[in-house]
């Protein structure tokens, strides 16, 4: 369920038609429009993560960074806590 | 432009092909509700899968990249009900964003999120003062020379006056709460739910907590931006001293180890 907050009031929405994926392989299995990732920064630099996670994405599908900015030698690499 | 050339690379490195690569920036609010501390929320609390979102009245999800690629993404955002829409210059947005905001949420961070706190002694002029620092850098590094001239419109009173609205205006679970309550209904709700935890006993409460929760969440990816900042502007010989200060004194972020000066602070 989604609340849309809007006008002073609450919207409920009923949202339903999705699905949950958890693995790479669930992702090669299907075919994308738009890939939006929403990873953090620093998640975003998981060793080989983005990579493994493209190469399967099938449908040449258009895709959403929303992280920017940063550079690659301030990775603080150690584990997020 | 320069600040998403990283970024960017990271994602041409990965396999993404050029001409399918699109910049997004978030311009809502969401959470799991009722977050601890909620005062109030839209959804039942035996509910066990909700999330609630909001926006201001004229904002919406910003894009940019090409506008064929962008349309089908905005089209879908706006007919399911959340505002989107292609922009030009959304790299100068964010930076500029950053640069205002990172030093307040520094001093909230360090000062455990609290509003009175913060209110408290130097800590928003200190603020103000990282602003003043890292607007020309965000300038620089987004090649738009009016970014750093926001500056001379950044004081002490302007954080003052967002933490007054964040309150009674802007709470997260705004148009769920109702009007601020007042001391007495605070009172009497605390003493009907003498267990209520770590909810407080003022309006300021839900905001704190919600900065709190979201900015716990992606602590270190402020302390990217923040390092980013300081090396940009040490490289450009702009400016840095204050704003490192103020991270020197998180403890929650660290430090790059080229941060120069900006180290000793910490010793």
């Amino acid at each position: 369920m989604l609340h849309r907050l809007r006008g002073g009031g609450t919207w409920p929405v009923h949202f339903s038609d999705y699905s949950v994926i958890s693995s790479l392989d669930e992702v090669a299995a299907g075919t994308w429009d738009f890939v939006i990732v929403t990873l953090a920064s620093d998640a975003l630099r998981a060793d080989g993560f983005l990579a493994n996670f493209v190469r399967r994405l099938q449908g040449n599908p258009v895709v959403v960074m929303l992280s920017d900015g940063y550079d690659d030698r301030y990775h603080p690499q150690r584990p997020l806590a | 432009m320069l600040c998403c050339d990283t970024a960017r690379q990271l994602y041409l490195d990965a396999g993404v092909p050029s001409d399918r690569l699109v910049l997004g920036l978030i311009d809502m609010i969401a959470w799991q509700a009722p977050i601890p501390g909620e005062r109030k929320h839209p959804v039942a609390p035996s509910d066990t899968e909700n999330t609630a979102i909001g926006y201001l009245p004229g904002s919406g999800q910003k894009f940019a990249g090409d506008r064929g690629l962008l349309a089908p993404l905005t089209d879908a955002f706006t007919k399911g009900g959340l505002p989107a829409r292609a922009v030009d210059d959304l790299t100068a947005v964010k930076l500029g964003n950053m640069a205002f905001f990172i030093g307040f949420l520094c001093v909230l961070q360090t000062n455990g999120w609290s509003f009175d706190q913060v209110r408290r002694g130097s800590h928003l002029s200190e603020a103000s003062s990282a602003a003043w620092e890292l607007l020309p850098i965000a300038a620089a590094m987004a090649q738009r020379p009016w970014i750093g001239y926001l500056r001379f419109g950044v004081y002490a009173l302007v954080y003052r006056l967002m933490l007054f609205a964040m309150v009674h205006f802007f709470a997260f679970d705004m148009g769920t709460c109702g009007p601020t309550p007042t001391k007495k209904q605070l009172s009497a709700e605390m003493e009907a739910e003498p267990d209520a935890g770590v909810r407080r006993s003022c309006a300021a409460g839900r905001t704190e907590r919600y900065l709190q929760y979201h900015f716990t969440k992606v602590s270190k990816q402020m302390e990217l931006y923040a390092n980013t900042f300081i090396r940009e502007g040490r490289k450009r010989g702009l400016p840095t001293t204050t704003f490192a200060q103020l991270v020197a004194r998180n403890p929650h972020w660290q430090l790059a180890d080229d941060a120069g000066d900006a180290n000793d602070e910490r010793k």
